[in-house]
């Protein structure tokens, strides 16, 4: 049979055109879900559910294996080991190839699909000219032709030379499948099989290119496109890739829309695109602009998307079932990496969730880092993933966050530890000091460490949870490598634990459990996979596998939808114009000529196609054509949205990325526009007063001369230290070092006394006390030991003999402990002394008047940033001092 | 006639298809044969003036000789393997050639493709069953070349089949551009036809026709760049009123230099002027031209003889005609070029100009902007202005023209190398892969935290040994190790600055020690900084980053190693901006790429050694004579001195203390050479362009106040002004400029007490705002929601607004407190949000972060907390969203965990990463009043400018706490330690260190004054009087 290409001129009157009978019995497949629901709203009826579907639905049918997750799961694992274990074919020096194989690794994702492109457009090796490679493009082939002869081969097998009768059969089954999902009745009954249609497709992927042609063996395939005359160069887009294709265009004069009834609401919008298109084509005489055209500026993507929300939940709140049909404007954003963000805060909403964008997932990914497959456990580099694993929810705890906070508490202990082990060794360490701790000084100095603060039901968890999280990643991770089919039997092991520990085992609510209900199915489905790669390979694709199902009925919903999907969706607006508009967002040059994508996936590249490749396959020339076309859909596309729209229209763009600035896009500057900012009504809202919640309880206590000077240092650190934690209590390693050297300068003084000075002797004894109370401090290295020494001895030494110690020496000594220094000096200012009046002797009438209830309310306990912060213990939690510092 | 552009070719068929094509072929039509097109070579290719292309493919076969068994399995004699389908490959060129003219003039004509067999017959075509390869339309026969119209009606045929859809016109322009493309020598054949220069500069000394005056606004619309010179107001009337009605016509407007659709007021006729410029349109009413010039001059594409030089330079003296730029914009393309442009006379302009012109001349324009160009500018912000620039200039040709080409090069812009110098390098090295082992997507990244990990390591094991073989050596260790630790790093900073690569420092370049208190400090370089460093970098490479500091040292790894050519880079030309601040590494760099670069790369450098003020990042004034590397005579030279920014009388004031400075050889400034002049006459009367305030500033609170004064009346002043006139942002801003951060520190909270508003320019504060602090507090209270005082933290920040009694939590267990705590926050949280705190953990743990996060932000609206002011909530706004966006970035959206926020904001935070912060711009018609940095203010303008702190001695070097730097081999550094002690190498001068600085800090002073439009003010400290300051230099 044969392909032939239409073109209709008013998406409105498809069913006025010559061929319509040809096309209105046939199967039907369109680019996207909405242009199915858009048809569907305007010819109605004949537009059956089922025999009107996507076209993804034909080619995930007809290529069932190659469309599936075990499927990609297996290539992955494939590709990897080639890479991995690739010789050098193509020249290269050994640090070439290394840095080769490595950066192949880190573009995993790109690698795999410029593979599976290759195969997918049956490139033969032989055909491709090296001389034109680049080497990395020399590299991706001797993978490609490594696999062609290995047995892997049989990983890569993608059907061809389709019979009849199989490829009636996948029409049917993709057909049925749509009306099944969506939950309509019966099988669907289509009179004529001889026809198929495929309308509105710009992008051609390979594979649709191979399934146009299979069928068109048999059948007749109809290539539909909107074309309209007035608009040429908008339009040549959609020319220029259809005449890649090996046959006839063939286009029946027909209406083109022109607007002309300004009374309608939609007019305005439509004058923009047709003025637009008049602009493209040089021309600019016959036109008028009457008001500047509005434009709304977000200042991000953030604010952006922050603005959808809100139209979402609006939208949800009117309609809970249906919410993205209930919305009261339609988004359509060139630029969708919107939805990435609306992922994230409307997980729900989208077909395809990550399971691990969840904390819970986030749990593999951290026992993952943790393994160490060359010593076949748990290595620790960064502290970060212990963490990562305490905050997931999966190990036990009294109250969510609790383990978290604990570790927080003890995170100083933990400094240096390369593995769990080290971590419980420590904490067994601190258990056993508190335990033979009975000297009340030496108790009294421990209460100022952070990790000894911590309650005893506090570390027996964390201790238990150490110990299971080193269970579970043995558990999952030990000897993988060695072990044959490792993949599958890890997922075994994976989908075991969900099962029988998490989602048995644990009160769960609901989000949760059907997080882990949706894990378990995809698992179901990829259990089967045979694969063996390295823990690398695992763990890069992990997230493959554990994508969940997407709930049945619920295609992948989109949020902000991508100019995709406007051709459908403006169809729909016929019917519901007063309340519809469509929002055509990220109006920028960047956004719409889509500066961002490549045009192929790295390291292919044009001239990979164009010049080393010779396309004399009209497929190879589609593709190719149709991948450099991209910049210019999105033009067409607005175009195209604004011209057909029936109801509002709304304008938006997104001014800043990263450190760059964007102004909207060209075309509408050319044609005057003005920017309101959105930005501005998000000011400005009075806050409820809030000044009837307070404590309901408390009690009233003394305050000593210690909290009085932390009272003049600095308010917040009086509430901080004295009110919130009543202690000082110090918890990052600089100051726990710091401190250390304080209690050694302090016990030595004691130990001391009335000795006469012996440099030799105060070295024995400082030697001896810092062995003594070091194990207190299990992180310090012996570079802190050299210097905390040093200091002792250059303060202590410049006396002749030791004093016995006074009251004052003991207020000083205490000063010290509490504050690590009495004096700071100020080079900025002639090396003052800017404690100098902070340490006053105050009786307790002083201190009693001074922090009296009375006086206590009326102060804001604000920061006073000085030389002090550098010493203050919270100095990271209030973090005014780093806010000030040059 | 067809022009038959190629030799024949020698084989038989294909020489017999050449003699019909030549013969029976119109004159319109030119035919080329046996080209290259990605590297194959096609047989013929037609092209007809106003239809299309059409390839064809011929085959030679004997009609018995073949066997057709397939479309792609034809059996031939004579060839060991069946032969493919001919039409395919007709196809596959037509294909290539296609995207090639698409891809250079964004324009999709009609290419078409033919089959044709010279010893063929149709009937033996239907014989062989050639018939299933070509259809019979497609292909040509025996019998068609030897008839005339057979064969052109079949040509014909074939393209009305194909022009059922309307494609691009195949213009004469189109057509002639392709034409150019293919044959070189086409432009000197061509003169008899009418070929559109890029520029005329026209001198009509007598009179204009009407003709004369259509035929060039004709052109104008055509997109030629006018110059127009005219004797007499009438004639420069007319040529107005003329380019006026052809606006109208063409419903075109303009506003400021630029064009937009939609016809308003059009040109304004007003009598008192001489010139009138818009885009690409200038027009001189020129007194006595006629006395200044004798003959009609016509000038096209800037090829200005010897004699017409001459009178240029005369036009240029009595109008404000710029003949220096223009000399610029039409320099040859054959050669580098080097532009010693003085502050405030048009660099970007002059920038954009030029590429206009590479875009647009005839012999060998640009076609696409995003390959063959590229720029390096400054900074981020230079780049992004740029940009805006260069589109406008291309809009602006498209609204006068309608050429889809210049549609194409807007667009192409986004895509070109546009960019600072890091970021040009991080894209090369994105396609350098072989050479990096780093993914094509690394990420930029530091991590302070590793790095001095890594320094512990090595330090560690240095210390150790050297404690080994001297057990005392510990305890005579003359500085706390800490210290000696940070300062290591801060060398290798300081290294890293000017992108030095440790690998290149040799033993013997290290010098020795001086003052001996660390007798072993080079020892401690080899080994421990440039080992930890190297760690370090691997370290990063390993998970596929690079630290933004390592990307040039890299680059110029990857370039001098084996990068011969860059496979990627096709650059034809490379513009660098601000090259006097260019380092040596950077100026390798440049001369290394203009080497691997895959065609002839030339250079195009501005830059102004006067303004020369980055020493501290390695900039130094030979950079020229480095860039050139002796080879000054293979480059043009140029210098621009025409200010468009100052008060001319200011100038000359400015010109009498730069003269001084440059004879005292602290200046590079020569009378001659550097003298700026300019058209610009302001408000200011003689005695406000400079003035200098006398006052007795022992106590600095003194300077402070009487600087309030001066803004005081400053404003006053302005104010005055803009009752009658209407002034630019710029002329309404007062500028303070200082050297230093604290300096602006102190000038704000001054001003504040007497309630003035100064603006700063802070930048880099990101990780200083309030916006992220409170994000870090919210973010610890839920990671330790367990410890009071991390709760009250969170209380305490602007995400509520609680006024909470806390002595009440004075004296009770820790318990107690947290009961009391979350009691309150429960409360909060459940009339705020409708949930209780505990609810709001139970998210976080369950939940992406990012999701809380977002909630939590708009219920509990920081902003109103954090501020009333309108401005100060956007800023608040914007800035969170700004680190979100940030931390998706440092991260994967999806991946962000709570852990990963706090990682990222506490490193930033609490090491006071420098970031630069996103400030919303709001010009609200007033004075604006800024205090900022001499280094932040360049490229910028102010109506007046304040100097308020002169009198620092400029001599001083004692100041220098820690220098390293690597130069001719020798590495120098100079170390002070926190407890006083010092370490210096003998490569490392004082003496030349005073005369360095001394100069530098002069040539930051020239930077300052020349940012003034109207007036400059500097107040002088009576009681400070040292050796050499900026005062002693204004003074002189």
């Amino acid at each position: 049979m044969s392909i032939i290409i239409y073109t209709y001129h008013d998406p409105y009157k498809i069913n006025k055109e010559k061929f319509w009978d040809e096309i209105s019995n046939c199967p039907y497949f369109c680019v996207s879900q909405t242009l199915v629901n858009g048809l569907k709203s305007i010819y109605g009826k004949s537009f059956q559910i089922g025999r009107v579907t996507t076209i993804k639905n034909l080619t995930d049918s007809l290529y069932e294996f190659w469309t599936s997750t075990s499927c990609a799961v297996k290539q992955h694992a494939d590709i990897d080991n080639v890479i991995i274990n690739s010789s050098n074919e193509i020249g290269l020096t050994d640090e070439e190839l290394d840095n080769i194989r490595k950066s192949f690794l880190f573009n995993r994702d790109e690698v795999f699909s410029s593979i599976r492109t290759m195969f997918e457009l049956r490139m033969i090796p032989q055909n491709i000219v090296d001389e034109y490679l680049t080497p990395e493009q020399r590299y991706i082939v001797a993978v490609f032709k490594n696999i062609l002869e290995s047995e892997k081969e049989k990983d890569f097998f993608l059907k061809e030379n389709f019979t009849e009768e199989e490829i009636n059969i996948a029409l049917s089954k993709a057909m049925n499948n749509a009306r099944k999902n969506s939950n309509s009745e019966g099988e669907v009954e289509v009179k004529d099989l001889d026809h198929i249609v495929i309308q509105g497709v710009h992008q051609f992927s390979p594979l649709m290119l191979r399934t146009i042609e299979e069928i068109s063996k048999y059948k007749k395939v109809i290539l539909l496109f909107n074309y309209q005359e007035q608009y040429k160069n908008v339009y040549q887009t959609w020319v220029d890739i259809y005449s890649s294709f090996d046959c006839k265009i063939i286009d029946y004069k027909g209406d083109e829309f022109h607007p002309i009834d300004s009374s309608s609401i939609s007019y305005e919008g439509n004058v923009l695109a047709q003025n637009m298109g008049k602009l493209l084509s040089g021309r600019k005489e016959d036109f008028s602009v009457e008001k500047p055209y509005k434009i709304i500026e977000f200042d991000n993507m953030t604010e952006f998307a922050g603005y959808v929300a809100r139209v979402f939940e609006a939208a949800e709140r009117k309609d809970p079932e249906h919410p993205m049909l209930a919305m009261n404007e339609q988004i359509y954003a060139a630029d969708s990496s919107a939805n990435d963000i609306l992922k994230v805060y409307f997980p729900e909403q989208f077909g395809e969730r990550q399971f691990l964008n969840y904390p819970l997932g986030h749990f593999f990914i951290a026992v993952a880092n943790m393994w160490d497959s060359s010593a076949n456990g748990t290595v620790i580099s960064d502290l970060n993933d212990i963490r990562e694993c305490l905050s997931a929810g999966i190990l036990e705890e009294e109250t969510p966050g609790r383990l978290a906070s604990t570790f927080g508490k003890m995170e100083a202990l933990f400094e240096g530890c390369i593995s769990v082990d080290d971590m419980l060794t420590r904490i067994k360490k601190v258990r056993k000091n508190r335990k033979y701790l009975s000297d009340d000084k030496r108790q009294e100095y421990v209460s100022h460490i952070s990790y000894y603060a911590v309650s005893l039901g506090e570390l027996y968890e964390l201790e238990m949870a150490l110990n299971n999280l080193e269970e579970l990643a043995s558990f999952f991770y030990e000897d993988f490598e060695k072990r044959p089919n490792n993949f599958k039997a890890f997922y075994k092991r994976l989908k075991k634990y969900l099962q029988e520990e998490i989602l048995e085992d644990r009160e769960l609510g609901e989000v949760f459990v059907d997080i882990i209900n949706r894990v378990l199915s995809r698992l179901d489905e990829v259990e089967n996979i045979e694969a063996s790669a390295s823990f690398e390979c695992l763990k890069s694709t992990m997230s493959l596998y554990l994508v969940q199902e997407t709930k049945p009925g619920k295609s992948a919903n989109w949020i902000v939808r991508n100019f995709e999907q406007i051709d459908g969706d403006v169809l729909r607006t016929v019917k519901e114009q007063e309340s519809s508009i469509l929002h055509f967002a990220c109006l920028t040059d960047e956004d719409i000529n889509s500066v961002k994508n490549g045009e192929f996936s790295w390291p292919l590249t044009g001239e990979f196609f164009e010049v080393a490749q010779n396309p004399v396959d009209w497929k190879y020339q589609v593709y190719v054509k149709a991948r450099k076309e991209y910049k210019n859909f999105k033009r067409y596309a607005l175009i195209y949205g604004l011209e057909f729209n029936r109801g509002k229209y709304k304008l938006s763009f997104v001014k800043r990325d990263g450190d760059q600035e964007r102004e909207p896009y060209y075309l509408l500057k050319i044609l005057g526009i003005k920017k309101e900012r959105n930005i501005d009504k998000r000011i400005k809202n009075k806050l409820e007063d809030f000044s009837d919640i307070n404590f309901k309880v408390g009690s009233v206590g003394k305050y000593t001369s210690y909290d009085y000077y932390r009272y003049r240092i600095c308010k917040q650190r009086f509430l901080f230290e004295t009110l919130s934690e009543g202690n000082t209590v110090y918890k990052d390693n600089f100051l726990l070092v710091k401190y250390l050297e304080v209690w050694l300068e302090n016990e030595t003084k004691e130990s001391m006394q009335g000795l006469p000075c012996s440099e030799i002797l105060l070295l024995e004894k400082l030697n001896e006390i810092y062995d003594e109370i070091k194990k207190y401090f299990p992180f310090v290295l012996n570079v802190n030991r050299i210097d905390i020494i040093n200091n002792v001895r250059n303060r202590l030494n410049k006396d002749k003999s030791f004093s016995v110690l006074s009251e004052e020496n003991r207020k000083y000594m205490m000063i010290r402990e509490l504050f690590i220094y009495k004096q700071l000096k100020d080079p900025k200012k002639f090396n003052q002394d800017v404690l100098k009046d902070k340490f006053p002797d105050v009786n307790q009438d002083k201190i009693d008047q001074d922090l009296s209830v009375e006086n206590l309310k009326e102060i804001k306990f604000r920061s006073d940033t000085n030389l002090w912060c550098k010493y203050c213990t919270n100095r990271e939690i209030c973090v005014a001092y780093y806010a000030n510092i040059e | 006639m067809a022009k038959m552009i190629d030799v024949k070719p020698s084989y038989k068929g294909e020489g017999k298809v050449w003699d019909s094509l030549c013969e029976y072929l119109s004159n319109d039509t030119v035919v080329y044969n046996q080209r290259e097109i990605n590297g194959r070579e096609y047989d013929f290719c037609i092209m007809t003036e106003n239809r299309g292309i059409i390839v064809i493919e011929v085959k030679g076969w004997a009609p018995d000789k073949i066997t057709v068994n397939g479309v792609d399995n034809i059996e031939v004699e004579g060839y060991d393997k069946p032969q493919g389908s001919p039409k395919k490959q007709a196809r596959a060129y037509r294909f290539s050639i296609l995207n090639k003219i698409s891809s250079m003039y964004n324009v999709s004509p009609l290419v078409l493709d033919m089959v044709c067999y010279p010893f063929i017959s149709r009937e033996q075509y239907y014989e062989t069953k050639l018939n299933i390869i070509s259809e019979e339309q497609y292909t040509l026969f025996k019998e068609d070349l030897e008839d005339k119209d057979i064969l052109n009606i079949k040509i014909q045929e074939v393209y009305n089949i194909n022009n059922v859809i309307p494609h691009s016109d195949f213009s004469y322009d189109l057509m002639l551009r392709i034409r150019r493309n293919l044959e070189a020598g086409l432009k000197a054949v061509n003169e008899e036809n009418k070929v559109l220069p890029y520029s005329r500069l026209l001198v009509y000394p007598v009179t204009i026709s009407k003709i004369e005056i259509d035929s060039l606004i004709d052109e104008y619309f055509l997109g030629v760049k006018n110059i127009i010179f005219v004797n007499t107001q009438t004639y420069y009337e007319e040529i107005l009123s003329s380019l006026n009605c052809a606006l109208k016509q063409r419903n075109i407007d303009y506003k400021k230099n630029n064009l937009h659709i939609g016809f308003d007021k059009g040109i304004p006729l007003s009598h008192d002027k001489d010139c009138f410029k818009i885009f690409n349109f200038e027009l001189y009413w020129v007194k006595s031209l006629e006395s200044k010039c004798y003959e009609k001059i016509c000038i096209n594409e800037g090829n200005v003889s010897l004699a017409f030089h001459k009178t240029l330079e005369v036009l240029a003296k009595c109008s404000s005609f710029n003949l220096q730029q223009y000399k610029v914009e039409h320099a040859t393309m054959e050669k580098d070029i080097l532009v010693e442009a003085g502050a405030g006379t048009g660099k970007t302009f002059l920038m954009v100009s030029r590429i206009a012109y590479l875009c647009n001349n005839e012999s060998n324009p640009i076609s696409d902007i995003s390959k063959e160009i590229a720029m390096v500018t400054f900074t981020n912000d230079a780049a992004i202005n740029m940009k805006k620039r260069l589109k406008q200039m291309f809009i602006n040709y498209f609204v006068l023209t309608g050429h889809e080409r210049f549609l194409k090069h807007v667009e192409d812009i986004d895509r070109a190398n546009i960019s600072t110098i890091h970021k040009f390098g991080i894209r090369i090295m994105r396609g350098e892969s072989l050479y990096t082992g780093l993914g094509t997507n690394f990420r930029i990244s530091s991590n302070e935290y590793d790095r001095g990990r890594s320094y512990d390591i090595f330090l560690g094991e240095y210390l150790d040994e050297r404690e080994r073989e001297n057990s005392n050596f510990i305890n005579e260790f003359p500085i706390p190790i800490y210290d000696l630790k940070k300062k290591l790093m801060n060398v290798a900073d300081r290294l890293f600055d000017r992108s030095i690569n440790f690998e290149q420092i040799k033993v013997q370049e290290m010098g020795v020690t001086v003052e001996n208190n660390i007798p072993y400090f080079n020892d401690l370089l080899i080994r421990v900084v440039f080992p930890a460093e190297a760690i370090y970098l691997e370290m990063m490479k390993a998970s596929n980053k690079v630290d933004l500091k390592e990307c040039l040292i890299e680059l110029n790894k990857i370039l001098s190693m084996r990068c011969d050519k860059l496979e990627n880079l096709k650059l034809r030309y490379m513009f660098i901006d601000e090259f006097q601040d260019t380092d040596d590494v950077q100026i390798g760099v440049f001369q290394k790429l203009q080497k691997s670069i895959n065609t002839e790369c030339k250079l195009f450098v501005v830059g102004d050694l006067k303004q020369s003020i980055y020493r501290f990042r390695g900039a130094k004034l030979n950079a020229f004579q480095r860039l050139q590397n002796g080879k000054e005579n293979e480059w043009s030279h140029y210098r621009l001195n025409r200010n468009y920014r100052t008060d001319a009388r200011l100038l000359k004031l400015f010109d009498r203390i730069f003269s001084l400075m440059g004879s005292r050889q602290i200046l590079p400034y020569t009378r001659e050479d550097d003298q700026l002049v300019s058209d610009v006459v302001t408000d200011a009367k003689e005695d406000e362009l400079m003035i200098c305030m006398p006052c007795h500033g022992k106590d600095s609170e003194k300077i402070l106040e009487l600087l309030n004064d001066i803004i005081l009346s400053e404003k006053a002043k302005i104010e005055n002004l803009m009752q009658t006139k209407t002034l630019s942002k710029e002329e309404r801003t007062i500028a303070i400029l200082v050297r230093s951060n604290w300096q602006v520190e102190s000038v704000v909270n001054a001003a504040t007490k007497r309630d003035i508003n100064i603006e700063i320019s802070t930048g880099g504060d990101l990780f200083q705002l309030p916006s992220t602090l409170d994000l870090y507090k919210i973010v610890l209270a839920i990671s330790h929601n367990t410890s009071p005082v991390y709760l009250v933290n969170f209380i305490e920040s602007n995400y509520t607004n609680l006024k909470l009694d806390y002595t009440k939590m004075h004296c009770i267990s820790e318990e107690e407190k947290l009961k009391l705590l979350t009691g309150v926050l429960d409360e909060f949280f459940e009339r705020r949000m409708g949930m209780s705190w505990n609810s709001v953990l139970s998210e976080v743990y369950s939940q992406p972060i990012l999701y809380v996060l977002k909630k939590i932000f708009d219920t509990l609206q920081p902003w109103e907390n954090y501020s009333l002011v309108p401005d100060k909530q956007r800023m608040y706004i914007a800035n969170y969203e700004y680190l979100l966006e940030r931390m998706i970035k440092f991260s994967r959206i999806d991946a962000l965990t709570l852990s990963q926020v706090i990682e990222y904001l506490g490193i930033n935070i609490l090491t006071g990463q420098q970031q630069l912060s996103r400030s919303t711009e709001v010009d609200d018609d007033g004075v604006h009043v800024i205090c900022t940095t001499v280094h932040k203010s360049k490229g910028l303008e102010y109506g007046t400018v304040i100097l308020p702190y002169t009198y620092e001695d400029i001599s001083d070097t004692k100041k220098v706490k820690l220098e390293a730097n690597y130069d001719d081999n020798k590495l120098s550094y100079t170390v002070l330690f926190e407890n006083g002690i010092r370490e210096r190498n003998s490569n490392y001068s004082e003496s030349t260190e005073v005369d360095e600085q001394i100069a530098e800090e002069s040539r930051i002073l020239y930077v300052a004054l020349t940012r003034a439009i109207r007036s400059c003010i500097w107040i002088n400290n009576l009681d400070s009087t040292p050796h050499i300051s900026w005062a002693s230099l204004l003074e002189e």
